[in-house]
């Protein structure tokens, strides 16, 4: 048969949605979850009070009755305990961001590993890890909306972090936390979370979507036919919206039932922030881990050059951070010189293992991420096998030193093995 | 050419949509819909709407036909769209697009670059300001002035400066060790009885309220990221990411003998700046 019989379904449909490979699907899956987020979100808005003044909570739970508490935390426990169906809302928003943040960092883990930032592709890629920073930031402003116990420590370590850059630290800080008084922030984050960030995201999204469509999704290699040239799969356009419209209500699905099983980011056990009142187990969302990591396990630092102090805030909540942001945004470029390839090829999905440079670069940058993630939960490992926390650190910045070079030798060694066994 | 045949007329339901799937999809989201007004439980709610999503999923997914075609590429890709190597070597070299982008990097710049000195301009403050001054009473989270003889061993966890209690960043840990008398380079004159001592609570690290006095090693512990200090010894840092010690607050006895300030802090509390 020949190539015109296909019917043409709109085009930026198939370039979009590629349902040829599963790991195509990741960035959908995240735009669905981010949808949900303004929808849920907007709702959650009606009866948020973005405000930090001590109010006598007159709502339904026993646990508060009675009680002063900061008019946010007050208006959470309301949507949970007094609003229908709002613990069921509250607990689908906070899913979602699971799902959305988790399904973003997969997406980019898979436009690294099979080079679809090659190219033309590459401005993409920097719009991509915009939107990662971006949504990461939601993620923040969005959990210390709850004003709970760890939303005071949240927000001082966020402006300790802001205000260790030298120069212009502490103004930057006060432009965007309104002062290092935990009570002065909420409303600066509100708007942050509700408005600006997703307006931002919006725009950054509309910029990427639109990128993708122009320059046509990376296709995936199947085979080579007898004349030695690939064959590749391609979406036909048939059937493509009714599968779309599936995976919105599975992933839908998937969130409200996760929100009825899994009682995410319940307040009633942990309590309204007060000042000077810490809990023992404070931690911020799971994507946060590897910052709050990095400042857990890098060593205490304080030196002055030119005026400028390096402490350990700085190195580990922010130039770490950046440090391994910028690795990802200069890999393209370093490929680029190094591993040339016709511009034809490069709309080609690699597999992974015919790049095991990548894969070992790759290989670096997630056991990083994950030791740093493991340094913020150290007091918990400690607790699981009944070590002291000092050595769980101690065992932590060892294998920050010597882990990532050697799982990245490991992972070049296997990728070159593979690749050998099957010849690209 | 290993083309698979599409469906000639494009999405069509392969077979009858299953009415009952359907109508238990209307079903359960009326379900929902009417529990939300009718206050069910969540775990009601929950499961109405997931059933009714499934539901969904499984009638909107009858739509069948083959979903990839297996292609020669880069020769062919689908009829209307230029070869992808085409498309590519367009995109790669067009002038204009360069001189947008080198103009908008330029103007990133400049604006930076003023930010950073407006930023830089607008001046630098002490950092935080504490209510602690000359003469102000310690007070308990309830308001009470407290006796120096009625600080137990360990200590009173959080105090406040007498009017303002509960200010944040004036929070206070006073402690009476429990192993040893206090000693250099703990300031000795701002120390009652030998082993009362009180430091800022604010840990030097990133500013989490310092929450832990374990007893048997007069060490005080951030559960944040696990900075431990040395009350014994003018809170210096002995393990964890703190470079400073917290800030000891001078500390003296009243006529009556209550806790009061003798002066404000002499460092500035909390985390470094850059
Ligand atoms: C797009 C990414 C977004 C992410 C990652 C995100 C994340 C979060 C998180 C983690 C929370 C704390 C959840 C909780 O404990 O209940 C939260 C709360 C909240 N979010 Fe979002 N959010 C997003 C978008 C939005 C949007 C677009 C809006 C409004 C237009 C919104 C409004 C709210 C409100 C009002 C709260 C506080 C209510 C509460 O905690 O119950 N969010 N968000
Ligand atoms: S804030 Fe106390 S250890 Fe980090």
């Amino acid at each position: 048969m020949s190539v015109q019989e296909v019917p043409t379904r709109p085009r930026w449909l198939r370039e979009l949605f590629v349902p040829t490979h599963w790991s195509f699907l990741l960035g959908p899956v995240a735009v669905i979850a981010f949808v949900v987020l303004l929808l849920t979100g907007v709702v959650l808005t009606f009866f948020y009070q973005p405000s930090t003044e001590l109010v006598e909570y007159d709502g339904s739970a026993a646990l508060y009755a009675g009680r002063e508490l900061p008019a946010a935390f007050s208006s959470v426990v309301t949507i949970e305990e007094d609003v229908p169906g709002g613990l069921l809302l509250r607990r689908v928003h906070r899913a979602a961001s699971y799902l959305f943040v988790a399904a973003l960092l997969l997406h980019a883990l898979r436009v690294l590993l099979a080079g679809a930032f090659r190219g033309r592709r590459f401005v993409n890629y920097l719009v991509g890890l915009v939107l990662l920073a971006l949504a990461l930031a939601l993620g923040w402003t969005g959990q210390n909306l709850v004003y709970d116990v760890v939303t005071g420590s949240s927000v001082r370590i966020g402006y300790t972090i802001a205000a260790s850059i030298p120069y212009v630290g502490t103004e930057l800080a006060d432009l965007v936390f309104a002062g290092p008084d935990v009570d002065d922030v909420v409303a600066r984050l509100f708007w942050l979370h509700v408005l600006l960030l997703p307006v931002a995201f919006l725009l950054g999204l509309a910029a990427h979507l639109w990128l993708v469509v122009s320059h046509r999704h990376t296709v995936l290699p199947r085979r080579r036919d007898t004349d030695g040239r690939w064959l590749v799969a391609v979406p036909t356009g048939v059937g493509l919206r009714s599968r779309a419209a599936q995976l919105v209500a599975l992933v839908c699905a998937l969130l409200v039932l996760a929100a009825t099983l899994v009682p995410f980011g319940d307040v009633t056990h942990i309590g309204p922030f007060l000042p000077g009142v810490a809990g023992n187990d404070m931690y911020p969302d799971w994507y946060l881990f590897p910052m709050e990591g990095a400042i857990l396990l890098l060593p205490a630092v304080d030196v002055t050059v030119l005026g400028a102090t390096i402490t350990n805030p700085l190195l580990g909540g922010v130039l770490l951070p950046a440090a391994l942001g910028g690795a990802a945004l200069l890999w393209p470029l370093l490929e680029a010189l190094f591993r040339r390839r016709s511009p034809a090829e490069q709309d080609l999905s690699e597999h992974p293992f015919h790049a095991p440079v990548r894969v070992a670069f790759v290989a670096l940058l997630v056991t990083v991420t994950v030791l740093l993630s493991l340094g913020a939960a150290s007091d918990v490992i400690a607790q699981v096998i009944g070590a002291p926390v000092a050595t769980v650190i101690r065992v932590l910045r060892a294998s920050l030193v010597v882990a990532p070079p050697v799982l990245a030798l490991l992972a070049y060694w296997y990728a070159r093995r593979r690749s050998r066994q099957q010849p690209a | 050419m290993t083309g698979v045949r599409p469906g000639a007329a494009g999405d069509r339901l392969r077979r009858p949509v299953p009415v009952g799937v359907g109508a238990v999809a209307a079903a359960l989201l009326v379900a929902f819909v009417a529990g939300v007004f009718l206050d069910w439980p969540t775990s009601a709610l929950g499961l109405a709407l997931t059933g009714a999503l499934l539901a969904v999923a499984v009638v909107v997914g009858q739509v069948r036909g083959p979903v990839a075609r297996e292609l020669v590429w880069p020769d062919e890709r689908c009829p209307g769209d230029a070869p992808v190597a085409t498309a590519a070597a367009a995109a790669v070299a067009t002038p204009v697009r360069r001189r947008w982008v080198l103009g908008g990097l330029g103007g990133l710049g400049v604006g930076a670059l003023t930010g950073v000195g407006l930023l830089a301009w607008s001046g630098r403050d002490g950092g935080p300001v504490t209510a602690w001054r000359r003469g102000v009473h310690l007070v308990t989270a309830e308001g009470q002035r407290i006796r120096a003889a009625d600080v137990p061993v360990g200590g009173f966890g959080t105090v406040w400066p007498e009017g303002s209690v509960r200010a944040d960043l004036s929070a206070v840990v006073l402690v009476r060790l429990a192993t040893q008398e206090a000693q250099p380079p703990t300031v000795l004159d701002w120390v009652v009885g030998d082993r009362i001592v009180a430091y800022s609570k604010i840990c030097t690290h990133a500013g989490c309220p310092v929450g832990l006095y374990q007893e048997d090693t007069d060490s005080l512990f951030c559960p944040c990221h696990q900075a431990t200090f040395d009350a014994a010894r003018g809170a210096v840092p002995t393990f964890g990411p703190a470079s400073r010690p917290l800030p000891q607050l001078p500390l003296g006895v009243d006529g009556d003998g209550f806790l009061v300030a003798t002066d404000g802090f002499p460092t500035p509390i909390g985390p470094v700046r850059g």
